[in-house]
C-alpha cells in the first residue's frame, strides 16, 4: 500500500460500561475500577458469566428491550455525541458506516419463541426491521451518501472507520460517520460461553493463566473529514487516521492462523499507508480478549513484527463488546494519544512463556504520537488501523 | 495512487436460484441454475471440503466461482476481495442456534449452530475455500445490500487494496423466516460479479438517494429502453442483484447501459447501480 494523506476525525462519541460519553469513558481508563456485572443482569436464564453493561441510565427512558433496538440506541447515543462536536453543517454528502454484528444479527429469541401462538409480529422481531443501523443513523442525520452496515463479527467496527477513512480520499464522500455499536442479548451470550471461551471471573489478556474472555456492549463514532477541510472550517482536529489494513487468514472459520498471517498483513498495510514503522509507535491497543488462543497468536505476532512496543489490553475495562470494539478501541487510542499516557493492563500479573509479552501493568508515559490498534474475529478477519493524535503535525 | 484510465468493470458474474422457484425471464436470459447445486461444485473443490458448508455458503460459493471462472480468475488470485450483501444474512443456522436454545436449554445448545450464525459466515467461509487473503466484508443494509456491497467493492479497488474483488449478493427462504414474518417477500438465491479496473468492460457504479425510476430495472439499447421485471419480489434483497444479472445479459448483447435501481421500504433512501459498456 502507497502512503495515504492522513484523515482528520473532528468528532467522536461512546457509550460503554465506563461511561455514556467520551469524557466519563475517559476517566474509567485511567481508574482501576472493574465494572463486572453479573448474568442474571443480562436475563435470568442467562448462562453464570458475567458480563460489562452500559450505566443503566442509558436505558432510563425506554428501558432495555433485549432486540436489535437496544444496539441501535447505543450507536444513536454515541453518534449524536460524535456528530455535535463535528458541528458539520451540511450532511448532504455523508457516508454512514456502522459496524456491528447483534445490530442484523437474527437474535429475537422471544419473537421467535411465540411465533406459532402469536396473531402479529411480536416487538422484537419488529425491531430487527425497524433498527438497521446505518439506514437509522444516515437518515437520523440526513445523509444522502452511502449508508453501509458492516457485519464482520469482531473487526466491524475497526473495518467501518478504515472503510470510512478511504471514502474521504477518494473523494466519494466530504464527511464520514463512521463506527461500531452492540448491545448485549441472550443469544450472543449464551453462544460465546457455549463455546467454552468465557472467563466466568474477569479477564486476563495475555496472562498465562487467562481464561477467556468477559462480553460487554457499547458503541463509539468518529467524524472524519479531509483534514484540509477541517482547516478550512475552522474544526479541531482531535486525531487522525493514518492507515488502514484488513486481511483474511484463509484458514480456520473460528481459530486464527498460527502464524498471524492475516494481522502480519493487515498491520504491513496500515503501517505503509501511515508511512510509519514499528520504531514510531507509542503503543498497540491490542484486541486482547483474553482467550487462550486469541492472545497467543496476537500476542506473539505483534512481539515479532513489532518488538519493544508497550502493548495495551483494554478489554478489561469494558469485555469484549463484539462489533463496537474496533470502534470504542480505536476512541481509547485516540484518548491514550492525547493525553500522552496508556492507561495499565488490569488482570495481567504473569507473563505466558508461549507468547512472551507482558503489558505493562501501571499507567506508562509516552512521548510518539502514533499508535495501532488491532482487531481479530470470527471468519479470519483482521484489522489495524494506525492513529495519530490530533498535535500529530504541530 | 490508481491509474485514472482504468475503472471498475464486471469482468464475470454467476448466478444461483433455488430450482423450485425458477422464473421464465430468468432462463430466457440465459440465468439457468444447476440442478444439483453440491455436483456443480463437486468439480471444483473435494467433497469432503464442503461437508460441514452450510447451504447458504454453498448458494453464494457456486454463484462466485461462476463468475471468477468467465473472468478467468479461478483459481483466484490470493489478495482477492470478497464482499457479501445479504438482507438477513444466515437464517437457518441463526434459526438452528435459537432453536437449540429454546428446546434444549442454553446450558446444552449448539455451540457449532452458534459459530456458523454469525452474520460474516458465508464471506469467511468463501475466503477459506477460495484461499484468499484480501478483505473479506458483509454488509447487511436489507433492501439496499447489494448496492452497498457493491459501493465497498469499488472502494477496495480505487483505493488498491485488491486487483479483484468478487461482489454478491446472498439469501436464503428458510421457512422459519416465514413464520416469523408472514408478510415478508422471500427469495433465495445468489448473485456476484468479479470486479477489475480495466480501460474496457462494463463499468459498474452506484448513486444515492436519486430519483427512482418507475420499474426496477431499465435497459438502455438501440432500440430504445427496456423496463425488465428482476423475477424476484422487488422488496428482497436480491432484486437488485438479479435485475444486474438480466442486465448484463443485455450489456454482452447490444445494450449500451442500464440503471437498476432499488428503495428501501423502511427508510428513505434508495441507491441506482449503473451498469455502462466502455468502448
Amino acid at each position: 500500500m502507497p502512503k495515504e494523506e492522513p484523515v482528520a476525525i473532528t468528532g467522536m462519541g461512546a457509550v460503554c460500561a465506563l461511561g455514556m460519553n467520551v469524557a466519563d469513558i475517559e476517566r474509567g481508563l485511567y481508574g482501576q475500577e472493574r465494572l463486572l456485572s453479573p448474568a442474571a443482569a443480562l436475563s435470568a436464564s442467562a448462562l453464570p458469566f458475567p458480563f460489562y453493561r452500559v450505566p443503566d441510565a442509558v436505558w432510563q427512558q425506554e428501558g432495555r428491550k433485549g432486540s436489535a433496538a437496544d444496539t441501535l440506541r447505543l450507536g444513536l447515543l454515541a453518534a449524536r455525541e460524535a456528530m455535535t462536536q463535528a458541528q458539520w453543517t451540511d450532511t448532504r454528502t455523508m457516508a454512514v458506516i456502522a459496524g456491528t454484528t447483534s445490530g442484523t444479527a437474527l437474535h429475537f429469541l422471544e419473537g421467535y419463541r411465540n411465533r406459532h401462538t402469536a396473531d402479529h409480529c411480536s416487538e422484537d422481531c419488529a425491531d430487527y426491521l425497524a433498527c438497521n443501523p446505518a439506514l437509522v443513523l444516515g437518515e437520523t442525520f440526513h445523509a444522502h451518501g452511502p449508508p453501509l452496515t458492516i457485519s464482520n463479527a469482531c473487526t466491524s467496527g475497526a473495518d467501518a472507520i478504515g472503510m470510512g477513512a478511504d471514502l474521504i480520499r477518494s473523494a466519494r464522500a466530504d464527511a464520514v460517520l463512521c463506527g461500531g455499536m452492540d448491545a448485549l442479548s441472550l443469544v450472543p451470550h449464551t453462544g460465546f460461553a457455549r463455546l467454552m471461551v468465557y472467563d466466568d471471573a474477569p479477564c486476563r489478556p495475555f496472562d498465562a493463566h487467562r481464561k477467556g474472555l468477559n462480553l460487554g456492549e457499547g458503541a463509539a463514532f468518529l467524524c472524519l473529514e479531509s483534514a484540509k477541510n477541517a482547516e478550512r472550517r475552522g474544526a479541531a482536529i482531535l486525531g487522525y487516521v493514518l492507515g488502514y489494513g484488513a486481511h483474511s487468514d484463509a484458514y480456520h472459520f473460528t481459530a486464527p492462523h498460527p502464524e498471524g498471517a492475516g494481522l502480519e498483513k493487515a498491520l504491513d498495510d496500515a503501517l505503509a499507508q501511515a508511512g510509519a514503522q514499528a520504531a514510531d509507535l507509542a503503543f498497540v491497543n491490542v484486541h486482547g480478549t483474553g482467550t487462550r488462543e486469541n492472545d497467543q497468536i496476537e500476542g506473539k505476532t505483534l512481539a515479532r513484527l513489532l518488538p519493544g512496543v508497550p502493548l495495551w489490553a483494554s478489554k478489561p475495562l469494558t469485555g469484549h463488546t463484539l462489533g463496537a470494539a474496533g470502534a470504542l478501541e480505536a476512541v481509547f487510542t485516540l484518548t491514550a494519544l492525547t493525553r500522552a499516557c496508556v492507561p495499565a493492563s488490569l488482570g495481567f500479573t504473569e507473563q505466558d512463556p508461549e507468547i512472551g509479552v507482558s503489558p505493562p501493568g501501571s499507567a506508562l508515559a509516552i512521548t510518539k504520537r502514533l499508535a495501532l490498534s488491532t482487531s481479530l474475529g470470527f471468519g479470519g478477519s483482521n484489522a489495524a488501523l494506525a492513529l495519530a493524535a490530533g498535535s500529530f503535525h504541530d | 495512487m490508481t491509474d485514472r484510465s482504468l475503472f471498475p468493470v464486471i469482468t464475470g458474474s454467476g448466478f444461483f436460484h433455488a430450482a423450485d422457484e425458477k422464473d421464465t425471464l430468468l432462463a430466457e436470459h440465459g440465468l439457468v441454475s444447476p440442478a444439483s447445486l453440491d455436483e456443480a461444485l463437486s468439480a471444483h473443490f473435494p467433497k469432503g471440503s464442503l461437508r460441514r458448508v452450510p447451504l447458504y455458503a454453498r448458494t453464494g460459493l457456486y454463484a462466485a466461482v461462476s463468475a471468477l471462472s468467465e473472468a478467468k480468475r479461478f483459481p483466484c488470485p490470493e489478495n482477492t476481495g470478497i464482499v457479501v450483501g445479504s438482507f438477513f444474512g444466515c437464517q437457518k443456522t441463526s434459526f438452528d442456534f435459537m432453536d437449540s436454545i429454546l428446546n434444549d436449554g442454553p446450558r446444552l445448545s449448539s455451540p457449532l449452530a452458534f459459530s456458523h450464525a454469525v452474520s460474516n459466515m458465508a464471506a469467511g467461509l468463501l475466503s477459506l475455500l477460495l484461499h484468499t487473503t484480501g478483505p473479506a466484508f458483509t454488509v447487511n443494509d436489507q433492501e439496499l445490500s447489494f448496492a452497498g456491497a457493491l459501493e465497498i467493492g469499488l472502494s477496495l479497488l480505487n483505493s488498491a487494496r485488491c486487483d479483484s474483488v468478487l461482489v454478491g449478493a446472498l439469501d436464503e427462504a428458510d421457512p422459519r423466516l416465514h413464520e416469523v414474518f408472514p408478510a415478508l417477500p422471500m427469495a433465495s438465491g445468489s448473485f456476484f460479479v468479479c470486479l477489475e479496473r480495466r480501460s474496457q468492460g462494463i463499468r459498474a457504479e452506484v448513486q444515492w438517494d436519486v430519483q427512482n425510476p418507475s420499474s426496477l430495472v431499465l435497459v438502455h439499447g438501440p432500440s430504445g429502453t427496456l423496463p425488465l421485471s428482476p423475477g424476484v419480489p422487488q422488496n428482497s434483497a436480491l432484486a437488485q442483484a438479479f435485475g444486474c444479472a438480466l442486465a448484463l445479459a443485455h450489456l454482452k448483447r447490444d445494450a449500451v447501459s442500464a440503471d437498476i435501481s432499488q428503495k428501501s421500504t423502511r427508510v428513505r433512501r434508495s441507491a441506482l447501480i449503473r451498469l455502462e459498456k466502455l468502448s
